[in-house]
């Protein structure tokens, strides 16, 4: 394994690794960001949004993510190319594919996140709210200072399952060509005929990942549950 | 019964009437949750520094009432004003009239996330931008106005039900409100811990400040109330000063209510 | 419309497929599940702490990279090569079949371990007070208590495996996806094979949820009628 590693292997690794987290940690905020916002508009009272988000969370949650993201690798250029040029002066643009891969994932974690914060907001009593309401907070005030960091607490053990399988996930982006993790093992698999060496070190990077992953997201709901008098 | 002779009904806006002196103004007011009415026509003065003890049936519309002065809950007929401003749906008149109302809930609602001093200064610091050494000592003022300035360093979670609500107390009344609701406070607490917070309120009603509470506390609106407002079926069915709320009520439903309350 | 009924009637040929390779891993998939989770349970101490990491750890790998571990790195093997074994190792179908069935073992033995360890103490010691057998306090105290707890993430799982399935075609697997994909490249034309493909995988996941439900129901009844009877 290590004369692999030095004899520029280990390089490519590392470069991959960076891609993979890179679009990991792009999927992860954007999927949480759809998750908030989609629960508060489902949550409000506007009309028909919470079946059309409903949909949304349905359709994504069934669809293949490998369907989603060879759809939209194979159309983002040219769809933001034609939003472009409606506006004048624009040139055009090379969209990077780690583009879609971003979108696709967003789009599919987001369909869980959206369900998960909705189960999780739904556990805050809205006499919560109201005492932030009444406090003379502003609603934003009040999501933030008073009903985000509940649901946070809520949601620690959900939020580390999704940020392992957004790093997960990267591993589809070998199907579309980007040099992640997984198309550097197989390139080095087929040039080396050494499979069992460069599948076993991406496989150690994901498993060493998941540990450091999953020990970061304990200590974190340690000191969160100690922060709320509960330890 | 009312003891301040009413004041004429048209209103120029530009010159309110209720000057100094009216605390709350609810006009007509009515309320309905889809097509079930739930308030009819209420209508009710408040002074400044008046007491008001709200009881009734449950369902009768009271929690309902009150909330629709600081505007958690909307309204769809009459008018309520609050310190003169006329309350609407609107963020900035919202803003304005909470400013001068707080709240005591039934269930505490104290955030648990936080520890009681900063559930105190947490409206301080981030609605009337006070610095954070200041918020502290006007929380820890309060905290010990309720007799636990001790426990500020605690979560809601490791204290009683009792304690809870004296916090939620001290937090309303560090934003220096005019005026505080309180929606049955002592309905959700175990027996023995009742006293606690009834003391604690009676207490604030030496200070002047302008309460409306909601409670089938008899002997507690009897001590402080200045007037006794019974309300059944979304209606105010009778109100009068304690004296002759408990000596002889004129309503029959008054004399059921109060029967079935006091055995 | 006319493209799309061609095109849906040409990726339709891969759908028994996707369905073979659904069902057939799914069910291995819950035995070998059961096992882990039963080894995790009754025998404690190293060895079921030895089950759990290696659940973990198959968790935390990508499905892809195990896929492609069992297709593409196990054939090198003389072992394999030279026996019987080539046969299973040799068919795309069967290596996907293999690593969905790895991958749906670690997720739902999983999600069994945790609804067996959120079964309440009292219901097991009130079942056993009851003298029951330890099989019959599994069948009334244990198992409807699990499904209870467990059926919500599974019913994620499974839909989850569906979904999975649609990565057998990076190894020339012909599902659904594979002649969805296929029609892409050849045409060149995105939406229409891949948005009927992806029609075709949420029909799938709606019956999916009915006939887990159903099953649910009939179990979770069947549990209360047997607990009633005793």
């Amino acid at each position: 394994m290590l004369e692999y590693l030095e004899a520029g292997w280990g390089w490519q690794f590392m470069r991959a690794f960076g891609v993979s987290l890179t679009v990991a940690v792009f999927s992860f905020a954007f999927c949480i960001f759809i998750g908030i916002v989609l629960t508060i508009t489902a949550r409000s009272r506007l009309w028909g949004a919470a079946a059309v988000i409903k949909l949304y969370t349905y359709v994504f949650r069934s669809l293949p993510d490998i369907l989603l993201l060879i759809l939209i690798f194979y159309t983002a250029d040219g769809i933001i190319n034609s939003a472009l040029s409606m506006i004048p002066g624009m040139a055009h643009l090379t969209v990077s594919p780690l583009v879609p891969g971003i979108m696709s994932t967003s789009i599919v974690l987001g369909a869980y996140s959206t369900e998960l914060f909705k189960a999780g907001w739904a556990d805050i009593p809205p006499g919560q709210n109201e005492a932030g309401r009444s406090l003379g907070f502003s609603a934003f005030q009040s999501l933030a200072l008073i009903i985000l960091p509940q649901v946070y607490q809520k949601m620690i053990p959900y939020l580390s399952s999704l940020w392992l399988i957004s790093m997960k996930e990267t591993a589809l982006l070998s199907i579309i060509g980007i040099s992640d993790i997984v198309r550097i093992a197989s390139i080095g698999a087929r040039s080396t005929e050494a499979p069992f060496t460069f599948y076993g070190i991406a496989i150690i990077i994901f498993i060493v990942f998941a540990f450091v992953s999953a020990k970061l997201f304990h200590r974190l709901e340690k000191r969160s549950r100690r922060s709320i008098g509960e330890i | 019964m009312k003891r301040v002779n009413d004041a004429p009904s048209e209103r120029n806006p530009a010159m309110p009437e209720n000057g100094p002196g009216t605390s709350v103004e609810i006009e007509g007011m009515s309320k309905w949750f889809g097509d079930f009415q739930v308030l009819t026509d209420i209508n009710l003065t408040v002074q400044e520094g008046e007491k008001i003890v709200v009881c009734g049936p449950s369902g009768s519309g009271k929690s309902t009432m009150i909330r629709c002065i600081n505007g958690l809950e909307p309204f769809q007929g009459g008018t309520i004003r609050v310190q003169g401003i006329a309350l609407s749906q609107k963020s900035k008149v919202l803003d304005a009239v909470r400013r001068n109302v707080g709240m005591v809930f039934q269930q505490f609602n104290l955030f648990p996330h936080l520890t009681v001093l900063d559930n105190c200064t947490l409206a301080l610091r981030w609605v009337h931008k006070i610095p954070r050494k200041e918020a502290d000592e006007l929380a820890m003022h309060y905290l010990a106005r309720v007799r636990i300035p001790e426990q500020a360093g605690k979560y809601p979670r490791q204290l009683s039900g009792g304690q809870q609500q004296r916090v939620a107390i001290a937090r309303s009344l560090c934003v220096k409100p005019t005026i505080l609701l309180c929606d049955e406070p002592t309905s959700s607490l175990d027996p023995e811990m009742v006293k606690e917070v009834l003391e604690t309120l009676a207490d604030l009603a030496n200070d002047g400040i302008t309460i409306i509470c909601v409670t089938h506390e008899m002997g507690f609106a009897r001590r402080i109330a200045d007037r006794v407002i019974f309300m059944d079926r979304g209606k105010i069915v009778e109100e009068a000063p304690p004296l002759v709320f408990f000596g002889g009520p004129r309503e029959a439903r008054t004399r059921h209510f109060l029967e079935q309350i006091l055995h | 419309m006319d493209l799309i009924i061609a095109y849906g009637q040409e990726i339709l040929g891969g759908l028994s497929t996707t369905l073979t390779l659904f069902i057939v891993s799914l069910c291995t998939g819950f035995v070998l599940a059961a096992t882990s989770a039963f080894i995790q349970i009754y025998f404690g101490g190293l060895l079921s702490q030895v089950v759990w990491n290696l659940m973990f750890c198959i968790r935390g790998v990508p499905m892809l990279l195990v896929l492609y571990v069992i297709y593409y790195g196990f054939p090198v093997l003389a072992i394999i090569r030279e026996t019987f074994l080539w046969h299973i190792f040799s068919s795309p179908f069967w290596c996907a079949v293999l690593c969905l069935s790895i991958v749906e073992m670690a997720y739902t033995s999983e999600i069994m371990r945790g609804s067996y360890f959120q079964t309440p103490k009292e219901q097991i010691e009130a079942a056993k007070s009851l003298g029951l057998s330890g099989f019959q306090t599994f069948r009334v105290a244990i198992l409807p208590a699990m499904l209870r707890n467990g059926f919500a993430a599974y019913t994620t799982e499974v839909i989850m495996l569906c979904k999975t399935t649609a990565l057998a075609f990076t190894v020339t697997v012909m599902d659904v996806m594979g002649y969805a994909n296929e029609i892409r490249s050849r045409t060149l034309d995105v939406y229409e094979p891949l948005l009927v493909a992806g029609a075709i995988y949420i029909c799938i996941t709606i019956i999916t949820r009915i006939v887990l439900s159903t099953i649910f129901s009939l179990v979770a009844v069947s549990g209360r009628d047997r607990a009633e009877a005793l």
